[in-house]
């Protein structure tokens, strides 16, 4: 599976292929991380802490973020509807 | 044609679900301890038709039984609806019928004098049977195998009270069973109606009472010699009802008040302690100690429900709707009618607390309930934002030493109510806690089992169902002994 660190790398590769070498930002390379540890994402809009470091996109179930159809309410509207959760 | 788009609430994870399952040989993530065999019983509701009214309560949902069968570390689910007229009488008219909870006069006219309980409390098993109970009508025997409805009963005739309560206590000592109607005599009687049946379902005892006002009696407590009944700050009124309201509102200027009722006395024998406002609905456990009778339990600073207002008018204050477990000691020599109060804990807990039922009226050590701890992580972005408005966690309070030991259900899940499974010849707390799980990620439901001495460890195993359970009040290990399982 194609993931977004890989995509990123092979386009930064495939960027220094066609342009000149004198146009290329200087420590280009050096931006391409090495190593793969935790790295800050972003899905569906939240940022989230990716500790794979693979950067897979999640793929949600049908109902994604099932509890947010109360997670807005007030208590008092909460509780209304989901007294023991 | 059923319509639910016009609930906002009633989406997501708690879109109704309304229909029967059968799952055989349940996934399971780790290994079922061979020494359970029996059955997890749940009861809870679930909307068959919407409610009539936005602002009618929860409790008014359509009672579902559901149980997960153990046998030879094998697990199997099953789920029925619990078949009472009102149920039959809304399937036939493919609506709801019914009005606002426990007021008649706010239902269909079509179904005036129809058993309008829904049955969506606490399962029971007692003397061979398997019941469902709610406290506003009779209970519901079940067939412990097929789950289908059997019908209302009342111990061969002898149980007189229109009503049984969702919390009878069974003596361990005796085998005895303690339960009770309120509102006995009919809907808005201030009449008590106690009862003692014996192991066999035999009633062997009655002693009828009067309420200082009527009020939400909903679950007591019992040591060697007595009965702790507690009734605090709702009322209700033919006035409130008539007037189109739930059955119950909150009155501040009420006091708590607790019956300590003897065992083996009468009704002059009866006496009433009064304390500050507070709301028990559950309780723990009691017992005697010398001329004291100590009891404990979660307990609210005020009016838990929203969907029950205040009666004043008052907007509902969620910073009282807290339970804290507390200790409760009422002195029976003593000349006035106080008692005092200790937190045992300044954490505040779901009041859905259970102990090792095998210390009933004893001396205990161990406390086990669910709590919603805000330093674990929750994954909005991936269930919702619910973080640390949901119980995450069940705890084992240690009454002897404070100490608390945890369990983390998972960082997308909540939790019900915990259920205690003793193991066999085991000590007290030794054994299992389990509990059913929301996980909003996966939009399935996961029943926990966890070794009770070693909960940081997390999981023994976890059944997996691929859906969403419904939404349970109170669950029930029911051992393989106790009922005619197949």
């Amino acid at each position: 599976m194609l993931t977004r660190r890989d995509f990123i790398s092979e386009l930064a590769f495939a960027g220094a292929a066609m342009a000149p070498m004198a146009m290329l930002p200087a420590g280009i390379f050096a931006a391409v991380p090495a190593v793969r540890g935790p790295v800050v994402s972003i899905h569906m809009d939240q940022p989230y802490l990716d500790t794979t470091g693979r950067a897979l996109p999640y793929v949600p179930p049908n109902g994604v973020r099932a509890g947010a159809p109360i997670g807005n309410l007030s208590e008092a509207e909460f509780r209304s509807c989901q007294i023991y959760l | 044609m059923v319509d639910f788009s016009n609930q906002p609430t009633m989406k997501g994870f708690f879109a109704p679900t309304r229909f029967e399952a059968d799952v055989y040989d349940c996934e399971v993530v780790g290994k079922i301890p061979s020494d359970l065999n029996g059955a997890f019983v749940r009861l809870g509701g679930d909307w068959l038709y919407p409610p009539k009214f936005e602002d009618d309560s929860p409790f008014s949902m359509d009672g579902y039984i559901n149980m997960f069968r153990f046998k030879n570390g094998v697990v199997d689910y099953k789920g029925r609806w619990v078949k009472t007229p009102r149920f039959k009488a809304d399937r036939a008219a493919q609506k709801q019928l019914f009005g606002k909870y426990r007021n008649p006069f706010t239902d269909d006219p079509s179904v005036a004098g129809l058993d309008r309980s829904v049955q969506n409390t606490t399962p029971l098993a007692f003397a061979g049977k398997l019941f469902t109970l709610k406290e506003d009508s009779l209970p519901y025997e079940i067939d412990c195998n097929t789950l289908e409805t059997i019908g209302p009963y009342n111990f061969h005739g002898k149980y007189k009270s229109l009503t049984f309560t969702a919390h009878p206590k069974v003596d361990p000592v005796t085998g005895e069973m303690i339960c009770y109607g309120y509102e006995a005599e009919g809907l808005e009687t201030n009449d008590v109606f106690l009862y003692t049946i014996n192991k066999k379902g035999e009633v062997t005892r009655e002693l009828r009472f009067k309420v200082p006002y009527v009020s939400m009696v909903h679950d007591i407590s019992i040591t060697q010699k007595y009965v702790i009944i507690p009734i605090f700050g709702f009322v209700s009124s033919m006035e409130m009802l008539k007037a189109g309201k739930v059955h119950w509102g909150w009155d501040d200027t009420k006091p708590a008040m607790v019956a300590i009722v003897p065992r083996d006395g009468e009704a002059k024998d009866i006496r009433w302690f009064k304390g500050p406002s507070r709301a028990t609905v559950h309780t723990l456990n009691a017992r005697d100690e010398a001329n004291k009778v100590i009891f404990e339990a979660p307990i609210y600073d005020s009016n838990p429900f929203p969907f029950f207002p205040p009666i004043d008018g008052s907007p509902w204050d969620p910073t009282k709707a807290r339970a804290y477990i507390r200790r409760q000691t009422f002195d029976m020599n003593s000349k006035d009618d106080g008692f005092t109060e200790e937190k045992l804990f300044e954490m505040n807990v779901s009041d859905l607390g259970r102990v090792d039922d095998r210390y009933m009226t004893q001396s205990y050590r161990y406390a086990f309930t669910a709590y919603a701890d805000k330093q674990r992580p929750f994954e909005e972005w991936k269930a919702g934002n619910l973080g640390g408005r949901v119980n995450n966690c069940y705890g084992r309070f240690d009454l002897a030493t404070g100490k608390m030991n945890s369990y983390f259900a998972g960082s997308t899940h909540s939790v019900a109510e915990v259920c205690f499974v003793p193991r066999k010849n085991g000590g007290e707390g030794e054994g299992y806690i389990m509990g059913v799980a929301n996980n909003y990620a996966e939009m399935r439901s996961e029943l926990i089992i966890a070794d009770a001495q070693r909960l940081e460890e997390g999981d023994v195993a976890r059944v997996i169902l691929p859906f969403r359970a419904t939404a349970q009040v109170h669950g029930r290990w029911v051992d393989e002994n106790e009922l005619p399982f197949a």
